[in-house]
């Protein structure tokens, strides 16, 4: 003969407490409020300037890797012809070029300069892929396209251009023992600064005409994030048969940098959070062991008209929980609004997690259940002849 | 005395209390039998027992040894959700302090008697509103207990407590908080409330007077249980 109340009920009689003292209900849900807010707000905050830092760092070019040939015991093993295709194939890359530094081409204005004298200015033979993979960009003339990258043709570094007095595309350099047209003229290259001072031939060309021009490093350029994942399946990848000769290394330790900043960010915004809502669950109880006493009064009379006092300990942990729940959705507003707020005030894009905002409000009510358990069974343990007489 | 079978019986009833070091007999043996529309006045000075012995009828207490039998059915094996159970369909209660939810009105407050008794919502509210007419408050069935006189809160009370058609109404001091005048139109009413057994707890006389069957207390036990012609 058990009698159930009915979910709407149970719902109304869970309200009925903070309804009948809203100040002190609000001020009830305020600590869990507060909690969740920070962990909105600190997830927010991190991940904006994450991904501010990031963007930051993939300018300077933390998500470009250096392949590069290495060792086996038996001596230098060289990246095999086909490595740099079959990077391009990996998924995150965004671009791979495959470079042959040329050390023993030496590149003139005329055929008259002797060829001890130097220019400062190196040559190598490079992939038409380098443009996007290293954002180089051309001021003046064309970069190489499949066609042009089998023709004697060079494009020239900013400073090279300069230095060889080459002022327009069409005139022509004298690299090595012949002439090479020059097909384009380099702007500045933020990314990569050693090609303003290079000649760049196409590859083909090379390959074709020059003595064994070995890959001597592939330029690898991964979305965002992505850097350590694809390091690791790059040497596996570019030489099957002897994955331990293929040195891969960051463009510099900034890759090193956004790794420890990403775990310590993490860290502070759980750590925070945690403490933040051990505040707030604390907060709860204590209002609901307050309300017990308070009502015991109500709770004996319920107990009176025939609740059994597992429905009187469910009335306060479904209050308990709708606390915490409307402290949660008050968290997870103000922490948006604030992570808005801090995005627009610095001048960076707001990044609002909306799985911590989920997590958030799930974890209030979760903290709010737990909270009102013990006032729960406190009420629901009463002498009904007690709580009367005593109220 | 007793027409029909028993509403309610108290069968050789003892209750002790933990006291000091040692416990204290707070009941010694009780026996009482309330019929179906009895009206039965507990009477007794300050520490005789009577309130322990509403309790423990009611089934809000549980005796050390003896049981309570309600409409033939013993309770002294009933698990706390049986006696939960019980108390919702078979019994209504009036407190001295009347306790009212304060921030419901009259209608809620009534309707807070049947909720755990497996009534509908329509059902509740028919009820209440039925019951608030008997006790003579159909006009007031929206005002919250801050708005109503201290007798008029008493009224929703009892309205309350027989919203769900009980054996028994148990009223503890109903009029400890009332004046006189107002007092006595409680008793009133109670005493009007034909299809259920009445218990009143009071230690006052006038209103142990009113009813026509007196059971007096002392120390735990009945001294005396005798029928009266009543002066109202």
């Amino acid at each position: 003969m058990t009698v159930r109340l009915s979910v709407t009920d149970t719902l109304a009689t869970a309200t009925l407490g903070p309804r009948s003292r809203p100040m002190r209900s609000v001020l009830s849900m305020l600590g869990v409020a507060i909690g969740i807010a920070t962990l909105v707000t600190v997830i927010g905050i991190a991940g904006t300037n994450q991904a501010h830092t990031r963007a930051q760092l993939e300018a300077l070019g933390s998500n470009v890797l250096e392949v590069t040939p290495g060792d086996s015991p038996d001596g230098p093993v060289p990246l095999p012809e086909t490595a740099s295709a079959m990077i391009r194939r990996i998924a995150p890359v965004e671009g791979a070029a495959a470079i042959r530094a040329l050390p023993h081409q030496k590149v003139f204005r005329t055929d008259l300069v002797p060829e001890t004298m130097g220019s400062g200015i190196t040559v190598d033979a490079v992939e038409p892929e380098l443009a996007g993979t290293m954002d180089l960009s051309v001021a003046d003339g064309r970069w190489f396209d499949d066609a042009t990258s089998s023709l004697p043709g060079v494009v020239l570094g900013a400073r090279a251009a300069q230095l060889l007095g080459v002022a327009a595309v069409g005139q022509r350099v004298w690299i090595g023992d012949q002439w090479y047209g020059v097909l384009g003229i380099l702007a500045p290259a933020q990314l990569a600064p050693q090609f303003d001072m290079k000649a760049l031939i196409g590859d083909d060309w090379a390959v074709g005409h020059l003595v064994d021009p070995q890959v001597t490093t592939i330029y690898v350029r991964t979305r965002s994030g992505t850097a350590s994942q694809v390091r690791q399946v790059i040497p596996l990848t570019a030489n099957p048969a002897v994955p331990h000769a293929v040195e891969v290394a960051a463009r510099s330790r900034l890759e090193q940098a956004q790794t420890a900043v990403d775990g310590s960010y993490r860290a502070l915004a759980l750590g925070l959070a945690t403490i933040a809502l051990l505040v707030g669950a604390i907060g709860i109880v204590n209002t609901m062991v307050i309300a017990v006493l308070e009502r015991r009064g109500e709770i004996g009379l319920r107990r009176a008209v025939g609740a059994r006092a597992g429905q009187v300990r469910l009335q306060f942990v479904v209050e308990a929980a709708l606390i915490g729940l409307c402290g949660g959705v008050a968290g997870v507003v103000v922490g948006v609004l604030v992570t808005l707020g801090y995005g627009a005030a610095n001048a960076m894009t707001p990044m609002v997690d909306p799985a911590a905002c989920a997590a958030g409000v799930v974890l209030a009510v979760l903290v709010g259940a737990v909270a009102g358990a013990y006032p729960a069974s406190r009420a629901a343990r009463l002498s009904p002849t007690q709580a009367l007489r005593g109220a | 005395m007793t027409v029909g079978a028993p509403a309610l019986t108290v069968r050789d009833v003892t209750k002790d209390f933990p006291s000091g070091g040692g416990t204290l007999r707070v009941l010694h043996g009780i026996d009482l039998d309330v019929g179906p529309s009895a009206q039965v006045a507990i009477v007794g000075p300050s520490g005789s027992g009577k309130s322990t012995l509403l309790s423990i009828m009611g089934t809000l207490e549980d005796p050390t040894t003896g049981d309570v039998v309600v409409g033939g059915v013993s309770t002294a094996t009933m698990s706390d959700g049986d006696k939960a159970a019980l108390r919702s369909r078979a019994f209504g209660f009036v407190f001295q302090q009347f306790h009212l939810l304060e921030h419901v009105d009259a209608t809620r407050n009534v309707e807070l008697g049947l909720l755990y008794a497996g009534f509908t919502s329509k059902e509740r509210r028919e009820r209440a509103l039925a019951a608030l007419d008997r006790v003579g408050l159909g006009r007031r069935t929206s005002h919250r207990p801050g708005q109503l006189s201290g007798g008029e809160q008493q009224r929703v009370a009892v309205a309350r407590a027989i919203a769900h058609d009980p054996r028994v109404v148990f009223a503890d001091e109903p009029t400890g908080a009332l004046d006189q005048a107002t007092g006595a139109s409680v008793m009133e009413l109670l005493r009007g409330l034909t299809s259920t057994a009445l218990v009143v707890i009071t230690h006052d006389e006038a209103v142990a007077a009113s009813l026509p069957r007196l059971v007096r207390v002392r120390d735990g036990r009945i001294e005396q249980d005798v029928d009266q012609v009543v002066r109202a």
